[in-house]
């Protein structure tokens, strides 16, 4: 394969590229899916391909193929290079990366447990495991598991002299009880935190222990009142929160996106680089930290598709904004030296792109517990996992749900709420923060479909919280 | 690849299987993309993979694996996998084995000028984009992608299918410095696409957008363009599903034979339709049917897989796989020369699903929201959110507009909308 990646490399160069890079991956992905007593999906999918990166005569381009061969890699390289040429003739100015040093290293999740080399009715006998404890509740009538194991083995190799070797691990698991009553279903999911880890991420006593909550709230949820309508202190769990940094931090601070590059599809920001450094996106207690080196990190993968090594850096310091997600090519254009190494592709049939890296809140200063946070609410909500979430193109109107809702009165939770949204508006939303819970709260969740580019590409990342309260909210706009 | 090619593939590891049962999919893809943002190329690709996925079954023990090589040793370890993955399932109780051999309706979907598309002649289009938004001062954003592919599938019992087509899609964004402007051509064939007719629509939206005012969240009876209309039905499309509404976990549950739409409104799925058409059969090897679900504002059928078509008695249907919205001729000029005050809606975005049980949803407005009064528009409003289900919207229909292609992720040929009482419930700073 490096002697293919070489060749490669040779061929664009002498077609008249200026910089090239390869990658060749083999992806396996296993799917198990359950649906109460059955296995509604069993798959196993297996793929090898390449994608040829080049720059010549100022401007990209790309091309991919699932056909591994010396032939097909010198003609990929050439094509790579034609329609560099053809870019070329609608450029504004040439394209630059920023210095990265070569590097020759290789890098691999730490795996316990090779999730592929566990036994098929293993995993699903957990799924069908669960499905059954939670089908034992009464007024439970529907019951679904999802397990899915993925690795990925990379050979990245770059005209600069890097050659890189990745191997990344992923491993998630989820579950979901419906209630049914007259004219009504209501749902509750449990899904631990998805991580680059083996196996050993999916906890079978954990997800079992979870089943008698879950359903009994699915079952509680259904009897639930109607969300009020009005302004309330919202208090949300890390799982909640996790989506919500994701849409209106995460996007909002991809270097591209400020730039306009992404304008076609998923839109821009209103974190343009003007607001660098000048920018309070959230209170003085709220910071953003950029880590693509968090161990288990779903976007801890040792270096991006441009070469670029796993870093940490503030996206948010004290409530002001003062960090992009960027690539080599757009970090150059806010005068930035070094890539903060955030550029990557779902596929070798993908283009790399700028993506989240893992970002989180970081937990709050002082000893606060979860209880202690509630206990200070004297009329708020308490919202626990994700739900509907929908955020404009400039990232600024939001509106989410949640999983399951509680009503807090005078410090305490009264009882279930149903069809809560949650609507604001990113700097407010953020500069409401007043209380985060201390380090003991906080959880790596995740993201493993995030939809971005054109044609739309998903990738995967952690968004670490702490619980976290917010003062003055809209909440029940949808109704 | 051609079918005799796809076929010889599938053959040869149909030989090797040695379960029960086995369905077989062949897919192949050549896609190219063109994108452009701020009047320049940014990203231009080309992308191709072929994809062989074995489905096979012990009984009711199914597994299923895929690869995207085709040696006799990838053959050979592609089969094995499923077969191993099969052998330790547990049973899918709504398994049923394979169909027999189908006759497939011929629905013609490939031009060879969209598979032959070069990088030049895109990038050549993508020149005149971008000069005829650059002479009125506006920056422009948008992609051109072509591709072509094909599916053959095959099963044990000797079913073989083969479909091949194509695609061009080309959009548009136009900006000013306070306001943006969409429009979008799709089609099988690439020579039908007028990219510089859909620059100049985006334009002018855009310029006719400047300067735009606030409008106070509220109910006001719109205009929804075909692309906004598109984006509501496909979610009522995805939650169609028999099997939910049967166990109560549907909007739809109870309300088969019920009427849900106004009076006007028609909703069918039709493989073959020359607007938009479709692979004539589903995964499994099952014809795709034509399907009326809504008829003259009846909910006439919902849709089946077929087990769930089996134990309940009912036609299998399968998933839309396009919509079609009965309209009538009118142009979303004439649509907005019926409303008195209103808005005039291009296009949401980021619509997602707030409650099943109501098929409620939330989405913002995007790419030109236009204050109509007096049956005319007036000027550009900043982009609202709303909350409203698709099946209110369906009931509040009071004039429908010629009918269009368009939908990004489910062909839909619908026309332009006039709805009373659409709610919104906040607005943004654009």
């Amino acid at each position: 394969m490096e002697q293919l990646a070489q060749l490669a490399l040779e061929v664009a160069i002498a077609e008249g590229a200026t910089y090239a890079d390869v990658r060749f991956i083999t992806q396996r992905r296993q799917t198990i899916a359950t649906e109460d007593e059955r296995v509604s999906h069993l798959s196993d999918q297996e793929n090898l391909g390449f994608g040829v990166r080049v720059i010549a005569h100022g401007a990209w381009g790309f091309a991919a193929s699932g056909t591994v061969t010396k032939e097909r890699v010198e003609r990929v390289a050439r094509e790579a290079v034609a329609i560099a040429r053809a870019s070329a003739s609608v450029r504004r100015k040439p394209v630059s990366l920023v210095p990265e040093p070569p590097r020759r290293e290789t890098f691999r999740s730490p795996v316990e447990i090779d999730p592929f080399a566990v036994d098929i009715d293993q995993k699903v006998g957990l799924l069908l495991a669960i499905n059954q404890a939670l089908l034992k509740h009464k007024d439970i009538k529907k019951a679904t598991g999802y397990l899915t194991l993925r690795r990925e083995e990379k050979l990245f190799a770059n005209t600069e002299g890097s050659l890189l070797r990745s191997e990344v691990v992923t491993t998630g698991v989820s579950y979901t009880a419906t209630a049914v009553g007259h004219q009504d279903a209501r749902s509750r999911t449990y899904e631990p935190p998805p991580q680059t880890r083996g196996y050993e991420n999916i906890q079978a006593e954990d997800l079992l222990a979870h089943a008698d909550r879950v359903a009994e709230q699915a079952r509680e949820h259904l009897r639930a009142k109607e969300c009020p309508t009005g302004r309330r202190d919202l208090v949300l769990d890390p799982h909640n929160l996790s989506l919500t940094i994701h849409e209106s931090v995460g996007h909002a601070t991809e270097l591209d996106r400020a730039l306009g590059l992404e304008e076609s599809l998923a839109g821009r920001s209103f974190a343009t680089p003007d607001k660098l450094h000048h920018l309070q996106y959230g209170s003085p207690l709220v910071n953003f930290v950029a880590d693509n080196t968090l161990p288990g990190g779903l976007a801890t993968q040792g270096f991006d598709d441009d070469g670029v090594p796993g870093q940490k850096w503030y996206i948010v310091r004290e409530g002001q904004f003062v960090g992009y997600s960027t690539s080599r090519e757009v970090a150059g254009e806010i005068g930035l030296t070094r890539s903060t190494g955030c550029c990557r592709a779902d596929h070798w049939s993908s283009i790399p792109l700028v993506r989240i890296p893992n970002l989180s809140l970081m937990p709050g200063p002082e000893a606060l517990t979860l209880e202690e946070l509630i206990s200070d609410t004297d009329e708020g909500i308490y919202i626990e996992g994700r739900g509907s979430f929908s955020i404009d193109q400039m990232r600024i109107n939001f509106q989410f749900g949640g999983d399951a809702f509680w009503e807090i009165k005078k410090g305490k939770l009264v009882g279930m709420l149903k069809n809560v949204t949650y609507q604001s508006y990113t700097t407010e939303f953020w500069n409401s923060c007043d209380a985060i819970c201390d380090q003991r709260f906080w959880v790596p969740n995740g993201v493993l479909n995030c939809g971005k580019g054109d044609p739309m590409q998903t990738a995967q990342m952690t968004h670490g919280a702490a619980p976290a309260r917010f003062r003055n909210i809209t909440v029940g706009a949808a109704r | 690849m051609r079918p005799q090619e796809a076929k010889d593939i599938l053959q040869t590891a149909l030989s090797l299987v040695k379960a029960d049962h086995a369905e077989l999919a062949l897919s192949g893809f050549t896609q190219a993309a063109t994108r452009y943002a701020n009047n320049a190329i940014t990203q231009n690709l080309a992308q191709a993979n072929t994809t062989l996925t074995v489905r096979v079954a012990f009984g009711q023990r199914v597994g299923s694996a895929s690869i995207n090589s085709f040696t006799p040793d990838a053959l050979r370890q592609v089969v094995e996998r499923a077969e191993a993955l099969a052998r330790q399932a547990e049973p899918d109780t709504e398994y049923l084995p394979p169909l027999e051999p189908q006759t497939y309706r011929e629905v013609p979907a490939f031009a060879s000028a969209t598979a032959e598309y070069t990088p030049d002649q895109r990038a050549a289009a993508v020149q005149a984009v971008t000069q005829i938004c650059a002479v009125q001062g506006l920056t422009a954003a948008g992609n051109f992608t072509t591709q072509h592919g094909f599916t053959a599938l095959a099963n044990s019992r000797g079913l073989f299918g083969y479909h091949r087509s194509s695609g061009a899609l080309f959009t548009c964004t136009a900006m000013t410095e306070d306001s943006s402007g969409w429009a979008a051509a799709i089609s099988e064939d690439v020579t039908a696409i007028e990219v510089e007719k859909t620059a100049e629509l985006a334009v002018q939206k855009a310029l006719a957008a400047r300067h735009p005012r606030e409008a106070e969240p509220g109910r006001y009876k719109v205009v929804l363009e075909p692309a906004a209309v598109a984006e509501m039905m496909a979610w009522l499309a995805f939650h169609l599903d028999a099997k939910a509404a049967d166990e109560g976990r549907s909007a739809f549950s109870g309300k088969e034979g019920e009427p849900i739409a106004a009076a006007s409104i028609t909703l069918r799925s039709d493989p073959a339709h020359p607007a938009c058409p479709t692979t004539p059969f589903f995964g499994d090897g099952l014809p795709v049917p034509k399907v009326t679900w809504i008829e003259s504002g009846v909910l006439k059928m919902l849709s089946t897989t077929r087990f769930w078509a089996q134990k309940t008695n009912r036609p299998v249907t399968g998933p839309p796989t396009n919509l079609i919205l009965e309209g009538g001729e009118a142009t979303v000029e004439e649509l907005v020369a019926g409303v008195e005050r209103g808005l005039l809606v291009t296009r949401f975005w980021y619509i997602r699903l707030v409650d099943p049980m109501r098929l409620l949803l939330t989405g913002m407005t995007r790419d030109g929201l236009f204050w109509i009064e007096a049956g005319k528009v007036q000027y550009g409003v900043k982009n609202l959110r709303f909350n409203f289900s698709p099946l209110d919207m369906l009931k509040n229909v009071v004039a429908l507009g010629r009918p269009e292609r368009t939908g990004d992720y489910l062909p839909a040929y619908v026309p332009p909308l006039a709805v009373e009482d659409f709610p919104f419930t906040s607005g943004t700073e654009f």
